[in-house]
């Protein structure tokens, strides 16, 4: 390691601009995401060599240089090897002006998150891909993030890139009538990045997790700038609005999650709930609804509430039609009976939880949404039976605490 | 580049046979091949009769044991095949997600010999 600060964060910073350009510029040049990763890991090694005497003038350029040579340099080696075919044409011949057409960083990282997110990868890959090659982060960090350790997340993320490249993915952004298709996995993966830096942040302070929330609108941002009237794009932004917005009602003083019917409202960001509702309102100006638009709506529902008691649930029950409607999933088909259930509907809420009670048996809100439409209904010994299950199933952290005064609530109701 | 689909089933939940169920998944099957032969990548491609016709070989250390069946009991079986010439892997998948029904769907990409050589 330098030394000197000075030049430590002139790699840092270079790092955090330059590392997504790379990788990028290089996955395009050679449709090939491990040989990118590896030409520019070794262009950052060799900065943290020599800038130790002098930073040069025009780092990003240094860099691209020296990783574009190391790129040809494994290529060489490769082929001696016999690891890899000689190329007919080699990438080195395409003209090396960065300042000319087809060159464009923007969407060289645009291409380049599409490849992460390429529909041959598991959701849980396109993520991890995602969040290595497009955001930079490392391994270890994002072995961290998904609970498991250094060495497996190294050979997820090499398996990942071996089929990239076994399947000649092109890392180019896809044609307009591919969209669609195409954008669905990039929306999730970016949505799920955000929700694991926002879910954790109570119990878990480290620097990686809170960061992700920004590392997922950057992502967002991305898209929105190559396809500004895209109203999923804009769903997602809005929704990631209103989430952030209740950032600082959500934790409680003493680190503890506080839920939304809990939360003290005066501490919502109203600011960033407005652009949430000026992006959604454009959004849905399109009528081209998709899942995101969808949520976007139903936070926005929530956002409207001066209260809890005042929440309009009959709009958040048509909101959760639409989003059946465009996404069936049974976890919406569960959050819509639980809206049921408060909305003085719990007879109608049972009936749906009972639809998918068989599906969902291992998720233990379930059986906190049944324990809540019996309790309604003044059937609470089987609610006591159901919130047995819930726990038996095994809530998150951050829920027990909550989930246990219902628990208190409903024990009164059976002994009082 | 070559890529192999393979389209497995559940029979358990195929739509009676003359169901108008099946009569508009045949449709859709028909459709689907009629536009992988339009856009030119078909190479070759088939349904395939029932897993009770499976003949399996098994050969162990020069012994060949035959059985009837398809080699793996699973609940899904294969139903059919296309065997495609497309560009990359961009174009594969896309094909994949136009395969029409319910069911399972495996791409795969061949290797290419000549650069083994």
């Amino acid at each position: 390691m330098p030394s000197d600060a000075v030049e430590t964060d002139a790699l840092s910073t270079a790092f955090a601009e330059h590392w997504p350009r790379l990788v990028a510029d290089l996955a395009r040049r050679h449709a090939d995401l491990e040989l990118a990763e590896d030409a520019v890991a070794d262009a950052f090694a060799e900065a943290l060599r020599t800038w130790r005497t002098s930073v040069p003038g025009n780092p990003g350029g240094w860099l691209r240089t020296a990783a574009r040579r190391r790129a040809i340099d494994r290529i060489r080696a490769q082929e001696a090897s016999g690891r890899r075919e000689r190329a007919v044409a080699r990438p080195e011949d395409e003209p090396d002006d960065h300042a000319g057409p087809g060159h464009d960083p923007v969407r060289d990282q645009l291409a380049l998150l599409f490849g992460c997110c390429h529909p041959c990868l598991p959701q849980e890959s396109q993520v991890a891909l995602t969040l290595r090659s497009v955001n930079g982060l490392t391994t270890a960090d994002i072995a961290r993030l998904f609970l498991t350790s250094a060495d497996t997340m190294t050979r997820r993320l090499h398996r990942a890139r071996a089929k990239l490249r076994a399947y000649a993915v092109p890392f180019r952004v896809p044609e307009p009538d591919q969209w669609p298709e195409r954008l669905a996995p990039v929306l999730q993966a970016i949505y799920l990045t955000f929700t694991a830096g926002y879910s954790s942040e109570s119990h878990d302070t480290t620097f990686v997790r809170g960061d992700l929330c920004d590392e997922a609108r950057w992502l967002a941002q991305l898209l929105a700038a190559a396809a500004p009237d895209d109203p999923e794009i804009a769903g997602l932004l809005a929704l990631m609005d209103f989430t952030d917005a209740r950032r600082r009602a959500r934790v409680a003083p003493d680190g503890s999650t506080v839920t939304l019917e809990d939360q003290d409202r005066s501490l919502w960001d109203r600011a960033a709930m407005e652009s949430g509702r000026t992006r959604l309102r454009a959004a849905l100006r399109q009528r081209r609804i998709g899942p995101f638009q969808a949520q976007a709506a139903l936070s926005a529902c929530h956002a409207m509430a001066p209260t809890w008691q005042e929440t309009n649930w009959a709009e958040i029950i048509s909101w959760y039609d639409v989003l059946l409607a465009v996404d069936p999933s049974s976890v919406h088909a569960l959050n819509r009976a639980v809206a049921l259930t408060l909305g003085g509907r719990a007879a109608e809420a049972l009936a749906a939880i009972d639809g998918v009670s068989e599906e969902l048996a291992d998720y233990p809100y379930l059986w906190v949404a049944r324990a809540e439409a019996l309790e309604r209904l003044g059937r609470s010994a089987e609610a006591l039976e159901a919130v047995a299950r819930a726990d038996a199933a095994g809530l998150h952290p951050s829920q027990e605490k909550h989930l246990h005064r219902r628990v208190e609530r409903l024990r009164g109701v059976r002994s009082p | 580049m070559l890529f192999l689909l393979q389209y497995l089933y559940d029979p358990a939940t195929q739509p009676a046979e003359g169901s108008p169920e099946a009569q508009c998944e045949f449709e859709a099957w028909m459709a689907f091949s009629q536009e992988m032969t339009d856009a030119g990548v078909s190479v070759a491609g088939a349904p395939l009769a029932p897993p009770e016709t499976a003949t399996t070989l098994r050969t162990t250390r020069g012994q060949r044991i035959t059985t009837d069946g398809p080699f793996a009991e699973t609940k899904e079986v294969l139903g059919g095949f296309d065997l495609i010439d497309v560009a990359d892997g961009d174009e594969a998948m896309a094909w994949a997600a136009k395969v029409p029904g319910d069911g399972i769907v495996e791409v795969r990409p061949a290797l290419d010999l000549s650069a083994m050589t």
